[in-house]
């Protein structure tokens, strides 16, 4: 897919370090089993956060922010890995001044960025699923796909207030 | 409690949502049940679901209203959305539903459009 917002990340960033280029300080770390019923308190805690850290000043964001974290969320629970509930699933949300960013990591098998569909193609209008992946090219301005796949760092730029 | 709350009008089943969140799981299976049962239930069904009161849904609410056009369709009915609020609206353009869905800015303009039928229709 022909992408200026989604990119197969060569590696991670430095794994002995504990941020990410660009960012000062690490708002949230936690995991949780892989269960869907995890994901909406989880997300809830997460837009909490952002909001009480400033980073959701523009409120015609927060539907569209909500449907890319739930989309990846889904994502590594259900294809990453399978429904299986002794797998867990690892957030990361690190902060900046002008960015914050999410990390989520999978145990499962992960994917490339070449086995996504072509979303502009006339095919993938009538599909049922992997949706989110628009609404992340959209809404997010850095998306990066890091080791085997099954890690992915989202940057948001913004105006805090 | 039913996701949805449904009246027939003209001949059109309006869907109202009951709430103004679409988000965990056991709403969105609870919701993709009553629309496979509204629709079985009504032959050439003209349904059309009234969004108003919806504030946030997840990715999988998209999911499964492309399901549901692909089973309308199937079965020789028609189906409209109206009242979509416009921060929804903008998640409907983005993923492209707005293409594959016929929107109404309002019920009447939706009602509107249903009492236009086709010259082979009924």
């Amino acid at each position: 897919m022909p992408d200026d917002v989604i990119h197969q990340g060569p590696e991670e960033f430095d794994p002995g370090k504990e941020l990410p280029d660009g960012f000062n300080q690490v708002l949230m770390k936690e995991f949780f089993y892989s269960s869907m019923e995890e994901i909406e308190p989880c997300m809830s805690e997460i837009m909490k956060m952002l909001t009480l850290n400033g980073y959701m000043s523009d409120e015609s964001h927060i539907m569209p922010i909500r449907l890319c974290l739930d989309e990846a969320l889904v994502n590594a629970v259900k294809h990453g890995n399978k429904n299986d509930e002794s797998k867990r699933v690892h957030i990361t949300i690190y902060g900046s001044t002008t960015s914050w960013a999410i990390r989520i990591e999978d145990e499962g098998e992960g994917f490339t960025v070449k086995d996504l569909p072509d979303y502009d193609a006339e095919e993938t209008l009538l599909m049922e699923s992997g949706r989110g992946v628009l609404l992340i090219r959209e809404f997010m301005d850095e998306v990066y796909y890091y080791d085997r796949g099954n890690r992915v760092l989202m940057i948001k730029h913004v105006n805090k207030e | 409690m039913a996701v949805l709350a449904t009246e027939k009008y003209k001949d059109v089943v309006i869907a109202y949502f009951q709430e103004s969140s679409i988000l965990d799981e056991r709403n969105i299976r609870s919701l993709a049940d009553e629309l496979t049962d509204i629709v079985d239930r009504n032959l050439k069904i003209d349904l059309l679901l009234n969004f108003e009161t919806v504030e946030y849904l997840s990715s999988a609410v998209l999911g499964k209203l492309i399901a549901l056009q692909k089973k309308v369709t199937k079965e020789k009915g028609r189906l409209k959305l109206c009242a979509i609020k416009p921060n929804i609206m903008e998640v409907f353009t983005v993923t492209r539903l707005d293409k594959v869905l016929e929107i109404h800015k309002t019920q009447d303009a939706a009602m509107a459009a249903f009492a236009k039928k086709g010259f082979f229709r009924r």
